[in-house]
């Protein structure tokens, strides 16, 4: 018999209770006005540098926590400042026709972070990033094309793209990838959610990128969320692309402009379900929050989809939530969530 | 080393009776004739190119088996991996591409093996041991030595033959050779029957008769040969294999059967190999490891390194990954004997390897990395993108794997490069949005268009239907005819949006009115080509 699903309040009631006896700030997007100010000053004093520094506990974890920031800064502060440098970090898309977004994404972020080592380090000019990807899901979701990164702003000759002919090739060549800390970043494109990578699978990528401290991007294509190793999920679904603007600033509405990506939060120290909209600014190469367009708004046609939209509503499908409705008691519907792995950390 | 049908020695015969003549035959001159013969064959008085006919009416318990000298030559290469433990410089003997035999250059590796006789008799009783008859001998030429294996047999009941009747040395050579007959001149079956006929039987027949005569009636070949038997002709062994730079090789008293043993094995010869390496100033570039299993059999395995390298560790982690993926404990069978370390490429290294500036370390590091994939996975699997002079999309970029990509940075230097492949973009197509994903074959779609040469409005990929919000385009790429023939059809590209904020790659192939026929019902296609960003 299970019991009654935990409803959202009191889930969030929780987590505050939680923060209070740990004694640290809880942040959602759904925070009051006032602590997002704050947070919005504090980001703005770092930012300048370009380089957000948080308070670091002691010397040693130095490297562990170096971030990077997004540049949209609610989420950034949520997340403790940025993408975390030596570390895992998950994107997943829900279905294939949506993996171009989802790959340009992470494609981006490597790009910056490759970009931010060699500021930060002498010499890694060279330090490539690392593409290895599942036979499947290159021949599902096509290949990378190198012209395409040009014109995200990713310099193809610094790319080494590995394309092992069986999963577990790849998951070797990941690993192995993972520990080097000669490279940039590496992303691992993987269809779907393979048994082995799941939280001990994810676990190890996660330590050995911790220890080399360069990031490691997971990116599973049509994946299900599934409880993980790596401190950060996001979810990334396609959005109506920004305007093109002239030069004299006028729009043009029926063109196609920068390119933009509905991100969702879906795994973190605050997850919330909130989804935001970036639009990624390829000539001054950064992200720029976007607010909902025209076009986005036949997502609501789509009844999964509005529903994972909105903006009160956990997913079920995540960690950490409350369910959407409390589910029917001795129902065939709440089986298939009991023995579930739930990453808590 | 004499071959023949006589390698196959079956003791349990000899000991309880005469064995059955063995013999190989083969179709010449209209007939099935003897090609090869064993020793109790030989004795019996059957001949080489004897008709089977007349041979089964000599001996009617004939064993008769037909000649394939593939298989002779597959065998006779497991032979000379075998022998590989004496010399490296090991070449067969296949005239006319029959093989027959293996020859062995041993300058300077008999004091290896205790002098010649020694040597000899570790050759022929190790070949016994795995159950091969074999005939050899050692002479200052490989002529001398193919006519004395062939002419001082040893008889394998005598037990007290004198191995040093099979040595020959410079100042017998002469001597020995002009007693032997005209076979032991490696010549062909006509020239010794036209030879016998003139009664000229025994090689000091020739010796020391006037060259020219002989010359005008057999040809060179004969004088060729003599001149080789006798060294006034240099002869050299083609090897059979490149051979290395460098090698170092490790005998164990107890064989060795285990991966990370043999692991640890490679790690202690690539650093004794190491100081040779830098004394001679160079650094290897490829390897080659040879395993020789207690049972004959010989296996071998090769890596490459991105970039030359002396370093033990490197090395072992490479050969490591490859053991990995090949080896298999079962293929060790009774252990290996003898692990042999080879560097079949090297460069010349003038500077130290190791250097302070950060960024080599960087370098160094990623090639290291790369390598281990590439053993592990193969080069064809670890690649690089590439980009051509081209306006179909898919022929524009390209992935070369590492190795390739290295080598042409290399030898270039620069950006253009002979292949038609350049490292960094030209600036074509640049400024013109690209899709971050392609599909290497484009994907029909069933798509409806407001006006015929315009964007559709609606489509149908992969079974769902889509509806287009904005459309940009076209772009129209004409078709390369002189690749693809003139028939071929111009491309027009949208760059689509659908409602639901997903971008994609379309193309319409075939301009209406000019390339289309609508009352033949040849209509233009769409096709998926890749996604947006």
């Amino acid at each position: 018999m299970t019991s009654p699903a935990m409803t959202r309040e009191d889930l969030q009631l929780l987590r505050q209770t939680i923060a209070k006896i740990e004694k640290k700030q809880i942040a959602t997007f759904d925070s009051p006005v006032s602590m997002l100010v704050k947070s919005h000053q504090k980001a703005e004093l770092h930012h300048n540098s370009d380089i957000v520094s948080y308070p670091l506990q002691s010397d040693h974890l130095r490297k562990k926590s170096r971030v990077h920031p997004f540049g949209y800064h609610p989420l950034d502060h949520i997340i403790g400042g940025g993408l975390p440098c030596s570390a895992l970090t998950e994107f997943r898309c829900d279905e294939t026709r949506e993996a171009g977004g989802a790959s340009a994404f992470v494609w981006i972020l490597a790009q910056r972070l490759q970009a931010f080592l060699s500021t930060f380090h002498h010499g890694t000019n060279h330090a490539p990033i690392i593409w290895i990807s599942q036979v499947s899901s290159r021949l599902e979701g096509g290949g990378i094309y190198p012209h395409g990164l040009l014109s995200l702003g990713v310099d193809p000759s610094k790319c080494l793209f590995i394309q092992p002919k069986s999963l577990n090739d790849a998951l070797w060549a990941a690993e192995l990838a993972a520990k080097h800390s000669s490279i940039a970043a590496t992303i691992f494109e993987v269809r779907g959610n393979p048994s082995q990578l799941d939280m001990a699978g994810t676990r190890r990528l996660h330590l050995r990128a911790q220890a080399a401290g360069r990031p490691f991007f997971l990116l599973r294509q049509t994946g299900y969320a599934e409880a993980t190793a790596a401190r950060l999920r996001f979810r990334i679904q396609p959005a109506a692309a920004g305007m093109k603007t002239l030069p004299s600033q006028t729009e043009l509405p029926k063109m196609i402009g920068n390119p933009s990506f509905q991100i969702t939060l879906e795994k973190s120290k605050n997850p919330s379900s909130k989804s935001f909209i970036l639009e990624w600014k390829n000539d001054i190469q950064s992200f720029k929050f976007a607010t909902k367009r025209d076009g986005d708004i036949q997502n609501s046609d789509d009844p999964k989809r509005s529903r994972n939209n909105g903006s009160n509503v956990y997913q079920a499908g995540s960690e950490n939530s409350g369910a959407y409705i409390s589910p029917s008691f001795n129902g065939s519907d709440s089986s298939d969530e009991m023995g579930r792995i739930v990453a808590f950390r | 080393m004499r071959w023949g049908a006589s390698w196959r020695l079956d003791r349990c015969k000899v000991d309880q009776h005469k064995p059955s003549p063995l013999v190989c035959v083969e179709k010449q001159k209209g007939a099935m004739r003897l090609s090869a013969l064993d020793i109790t064959a030989e004795n019996l008085g059957l001949k080489l190119g004897q008709s089977v006919v007349e041979a089964r009416s000599i001996y009617p318990d004939l064993d008769i088996i037909t000649a394939d000298h593939e298989a002779d030559l597959t065998f006779l290469n497991a032979l000379a991996d075998w022998a590989d433990r004496y010399t490296p410089l090991i070449g067969i003997d296949a005239p006319f591409d029959k093989p027959q035999g293996l020859f062995l250059d041993i300058t300077g590796c008999v004091h290896l093996f205790g002098g010649e006789v020694n040597m000899l008799k570790d050759v022929i009783q190790k070949f016994d041991n795995i159950g091969i008859d074999v005939q050899g001998s050692i002479a200052p030429t490989p002529g001398a030595a193919w006519g004395l294996a062939r002419h001082n047999i040893r008889r394998d009941s005598d037990k007290n033959f004198g191995y040093e009747k099979l040595i020959m040395n410079w100042d017998n050579l002469e001597e020995m050779i002009a007693a032997f007959p005209m076979t032991a001149l490696r010549l062909p079956l006509q020239m010794l029957l036209a030879l016998d006929r003139v009664g000229l039987k025994k090689i000091k027949d020739i010796i020391s008769a006037p060259r020219k005569p002989l010359m005008r009636r057999f040809g060179p070949l004969l004088l060729k040969r003599l001149d080789q038997v006798l060294g006034v002709e240099e002869e050299p062994v083609s090897p059979r294999l490149p051979v290395s730079e460098l090698s170092v090789e490790r005998r164990l008293a107890e064989p060795i059967g285990q991966q990370e043993d043999i692991e640890t094995c490679i790690e202690q010869l690539s650093t004794s190999l190491r100081g040779d390496l830098e004394k001679r100033g160079l650094a290897g570039q490829a390897f080659m490891l040879l395993l020789f299993r207690l049972d004959g059999i010989v296996k071998k395995v090769d890596i490459g390194l991105s970039a030359p390298s002396r370093d033990s560790g490197r090395i072992r982690a490479l050969f490591a990954e490859k053991l990995a993926t090949i080896y298999d404990e079962t293929d060790a069978g009774s252990g290996f004997e003898i692990i042999r370390l080879s560097v079949t490429s090297a460069v010349i290294l003038s500077e130290l390897q190791s250097t302070f500036s950060g960024q080599d370390n960087i370098q160094f590091e990623i090639d290291e990395l790369a390598d281990r994939l590439i053993a592990r996975l193969g080069s064809e699997q670890v690649v690089k993108p590439v980009f051509h002079q081209s306006f179909i999309p898919e022929r524009a970029a390209s992935f070369v794997s590492l190795s390739d990509f290295n080598h042409h940075a290399k030898i270039k230097g620069g950006s253009k490069l002979e292949d038609g492949f350049e490292l960094e973009n030209s600036g074509l197509q640049i400024h013109l949005p690209r899709p971050i994903r392609m599909f290497i074959n484009p994907e029909p779609v069933t798509a409806i268009a407001e006006v015929p040469e315009g964007p559709p409005i609606t489509f149908k990929w992969r079974r769902s239907q889509y509806h287009v919000a904005r459309a940009e385009g076209p772009e129209r790429v004409s078709a390369e005819w002189w690749i693809d023939g003139e028939d071929t059809k111009t491309r027009d590209y949208y760059r689509v949006e659908d409602k639901l904020g997903r971008r994609f790659w379309i193309f319409r192939q075939g301009l209406y009115e000019r390339e289309c026929n609508l009352a033949s019902g040849i209509m233009p296609r769409w096709f998926m080509h890749g996604l947006f960003a």
